[in-house]
């Protein structure tokens, strides 16, 4: 386990989109959570400076990056093709690697990513939190940090996507595009033939709900009524809010089942794929 | 079982779509042989390296290495190159080879070592891809050496490399061999099976056509061409001579074939003992090469 970890470590560390993204990712993480508190937008009523303080920094900062980090999808995708077009699988596994092993590789990689976006993530939530929040108390503060968990399940599976788009195609170009086309145009058009109650059974929709965006209108009202304070029992109104569509639970029930069926293709391609 | 088998094959047969790339190969391979795997481009060396090294599975027939079932464990005792070295082309040479020496559990002390026999120890900091087609052969030569494996398996391992390099390559084989390792090699360069392997097994369109030492198979078949005064007299003492495998009258002389171990000076004693001295006798030694040619053409 170790070893393999090791292994994939200095294949990923020295990539040259690796070098590139892995700082931009991080740059644009700060910028872009940091930046825009400072643009003053002059509808009093409009102030985004909530989304930037404690709670609702948690939803936000987690709902904006899962944008951002559709890089790290496409990393992988990356990471996994390279390793066709370079043959460097038969090279791993005519020095002894299993297929198993090389499938585990890229779980791992996929698990180190996810868990880079939480680090992330956490100092990003808590920086911006402590400077742009009025009121702090731990309850406050640590009340919605179970979403880094589900940030975590959410990254982990589109990860996961990737590198079987990745497996599939064995190509970058066709495997980002497939990727693209299934989240932004085949998804949505079969799930607009559903019924709208019915389409939360979709991938795209309780994968992304996992984090789900801050309830950016109830929050202005709420800093309307109540000029910039926020009493606890607004908050849990709040919270009720955040999540109108499905229990989390149910969501996280749906990713975990839906990222089973992922792991299991993705062993399965791993065993039949042609290595030379 | 016999302990001295490093590598066996039974029946093994393996196609591509309608190619039939091996047919029935049943090979044998023991410990301290250089066993080369010789045949034209596409009789099937490669498919049959890569089968041993678990990178194709085999249609039919079974393989095993040192008389156990083959899995991805028993391949970390085996140093391989087949065909054209794969490395990650952005690592440097010293990176590659920690990842290999990472999958066969090795220390990375034996680095050096092999880097330096293969003479691209000075070149150890560069990235794989900037490296010429040779030193990119030489680099596959030494991760297979790395950790000292009691197997190599080599494919076409001179491919590339100059006539220097060709000559150290060579002779890195032959003194692994000499120190017990076993090597299994696929050439389609004959001298060079001549001039390396103890043991060399034919392959043609993918069937076995030949396998046994280098030795035998050149030995066992090369012709001597004999004259005498009397021709009529000569036929009769060699048609009851029991050490000639084959016989054939030209116009002033015979040619025949020994048995196995017999020599021109076994053959000159018993003409003698019949007072029969010979005019004329000469040595036609078959190469591995006229006797290559030979089986590709017969089959
Ligand atoms: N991946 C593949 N897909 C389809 N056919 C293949 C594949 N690999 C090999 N073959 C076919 O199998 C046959 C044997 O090929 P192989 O590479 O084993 O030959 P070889 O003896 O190594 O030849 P060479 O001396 O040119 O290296 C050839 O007819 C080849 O076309
Ligand atoms: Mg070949």
């Amino acid at each position: 386990m170790k070893k393999l970890f090791r292994i994939e470590f200095s294949k990923t560390i020295n990539f040259g989109p690796v070098k590139i993204l892995i700082p931009l990712h991080i740059l644009f993480f700060f910028l872009g959570f940091f930046a825009i508190p400072r643009i003053k937008i002059d509808f009093p009523f409009l102030s985004v400076l909530p989304l930037y303080q404690f709670p609702h920094v948690w939803n936000f900062i987690t709902w904006i990056g899962g944008i951002y980090n559709l890089t790290l999808v496409l990393l992988i995708i990356m990471l996994t093709c390279m390793e066709f077009s370079n043959k460097t699988y038969k090279h791993q596994a005519i020095f002894g690697l299993s297929r198993k092993e090389l499938f585990i590789q890229k779980v791992m990689l996929a698990a180190s990513f996810s868990f880079y976006v939480v680090i992330l993530t956490f100092i990003t939530v808590m920086i911006s939190g402590l400077i742009y929040s009025y009121k702090i108390t731990p309850t406050i503060i640590f009340d919605r940090s179970w979403i880094l968990l589900a940030s975590f399940l959410q990254n982990f599976i589109w990860l996961m996507l990737g590198v079987l788009f990745a497996l599939i195609f064995k190509n970058v170009i066709l495997a980002v595009l497939s990727f693209g086309f299934y989240r932004v145009m085949f998804e949505p058009i079969i799930r607009s033939l559903v019924e709208k109650e019915n389409s939360w059974y979709f991938p795209t929709k309780f994968v992304s709900k996992l984090t789900p965006e801050p309830d950016i209108l109830n929050i202005v009202k709420d800093k309307l009524q109540e000029a910039d304070q926020v009493s606890p029992a607004e908050l849990e109104s709040i919270g009720e809010t955040l999540f109108p569509d499905i229990p989390i639970i149910q969501n996280i029930t749906l990713s975990l089942i839906f990222l089973s069926l992922i792991l299991i293709f993705t062993y399965y391609i791993f065993q039949k794929r042609r290595l030379n | 079982m016999n302990n001295n088998v490093v590598f066996q094959t039974k029946n093994l047969s393996k196609s591509y779509g309608s190619t039939i790339a091996i047919n029935d190969v049943s090979l044998k391979v023991e410990t301290g042989e250089i066993f080369g795997i010789l045949g034209p481009n596409g009789s099937g060396k490669t498919t049959t390296l890569s089968i041993a090294t678990g990178i194709v599975d085999a249609d039919s027939g079974e393989f095993n290495w040192f008389n156990s079932y083959p899995d991805h464990n028993s391949r970390k005792k085996i140093g391989s190159l087949i065909e054209v070295p794969h490395f990650y082309p952005y690592l440097s040479l010293v990176q590659n080879l920690k990842i290999i020496s990472q999958i066969k559990e090795l220390e990375y002390n034996d680095i050096d070592r092999v880097l330096k026999l293969v003479k691209l120890y000075d070149r150890r900091h560069s990235k794989f891809r900037t490296l010429s087609l040779g030193m990119k052969q030489r680099l596959g030569i030494s991760a297979a050496m790395l950790g000292d494996p009691e197997v190599m398996v080599l494919d076409e391992p001179t491919n590339g490399l100059d006539p220097e390099g060709i000559v150290e390559v060579r002779d890195l084989i032959i003194s692994q061999a000499r120190r017990g390792k076993t090597i299994l090699m696929a050439s389609h360069i004959l001298s060079e099976v001549e001039k390396v392997c103890s043991h060399v097994a034919i392959l043609k369109e993918g069937k076995l056509l030949e396998q046994g030492s280098v030795g035998s198979i050149i030995k066992g078949k090369s012709t001597l061409e004999v004259a005498s005064e009397d021709l009529n007299v000569l036929h009769e003492a060699l048609k009851s001579c029991k050490f000639i495998a084959n016989l054939k009258q030209e116009p002033d002389s015979f040619i025949l074939e020994l048995n196995d171990d017999s020599s021109a000076t076994e053959l000159n004693a018993y003409l003698f003992d019949k007072s029969i001295i010979l005019s004329k006798i000469i040595h036609h030694k078959k190469s591995l090469e006229s006797q290559f040619l030979k089986l590709v053409k017969e089959s």
